[in-house]
């Protein structure tokens, strides 16, 4: 008797998970973002922790 | 308080997760993702939009209203809790698109504060002078930071 492979829902929805993590889906927002973050920079107290 | 949260699934990495918004309009999928924008710092830019099931296009300009709102973001808050758990030196960058989802966003930092103080640092970026200062109940602002205390 021959079987048939049938993906499993949860395989599928790990796999547009995935899929969608691997780009960014928010690329206005990242570049608007980037753009604040350059002119305004860090809280200076984040900054110290950081360095 | 934190108020109830919806189920969310995530990425291995824990750098995207999905939930479904329940209401009215119906089920939506919503997608949060942390974005690494200053590989430096380690600071990620927080994205929160709508997945459209059958492109799987994701849009963050979307008012869903869906009467969940609080829900929603206890959801995020929990999220970004389970981000940092994993990555203990990142910082969250978040900005609203729109004024009005600032003050969303705000409102959900002011409701949890109590907790939130006794492990995260928030910061607010003020509109008027471009400055930072550390998250004030009654204040605007335009972005906000969180990060774990060292």
């Amino acid at each position: 008797m021959a079987y048939t492979v049938v993906d499993k829902p949860q395989t599928k929805v790990k796999q547009t998970l995935k899929n969608l993590a691997s780009k960014d889906n928010f690329p206005s927002k990242t570049e608007r973002a980037k753009k604040l973050l350059s002119k305004a920079g860090l809280p200076k107290e984040l900054k110290a922790v950081k360095e | 308080m934190i108020t109830d949260k919806y189920e969310y699934t995530s990425t291995e990495d824990n750098e995207y997760f999905e939930f479904i918004s329940i209401g009215p309009k119906g089920t939506i999928i919503k997608a949060v993702q942390f974005v690494l924008i200053d590989p430096e710092n380690q600071v990620y830019s927080l994205g929160l939009g709508d997945r459209d099931p059958i492109t799987n296009e994701v849009k963050d300009d979307i008012t869903s209203d869906n009467k969940d709102t609080e829900k929603i973001f206890s959801t995020i808050g929990y999220i970004c809790a389970v981000f940092l758990d994993n990555k203990p030196s990142a910082i969250i960058f978040i900005e609203g698109n729109t004024t009005s989802r600032n003050r969303i966003y705000r409102m959900g930092i002011n409701k949890n504060l109590t907790l939130l103080a006794s492990q995260y640092e928030i910061y607010g970026l003020k509109e008027q002078n471009h400055l930072w200062e550390r998250f004030i109940k009654s204040s605007d602002y335009i972005a906000f930071t969180v990060s774990k205390i060292h």
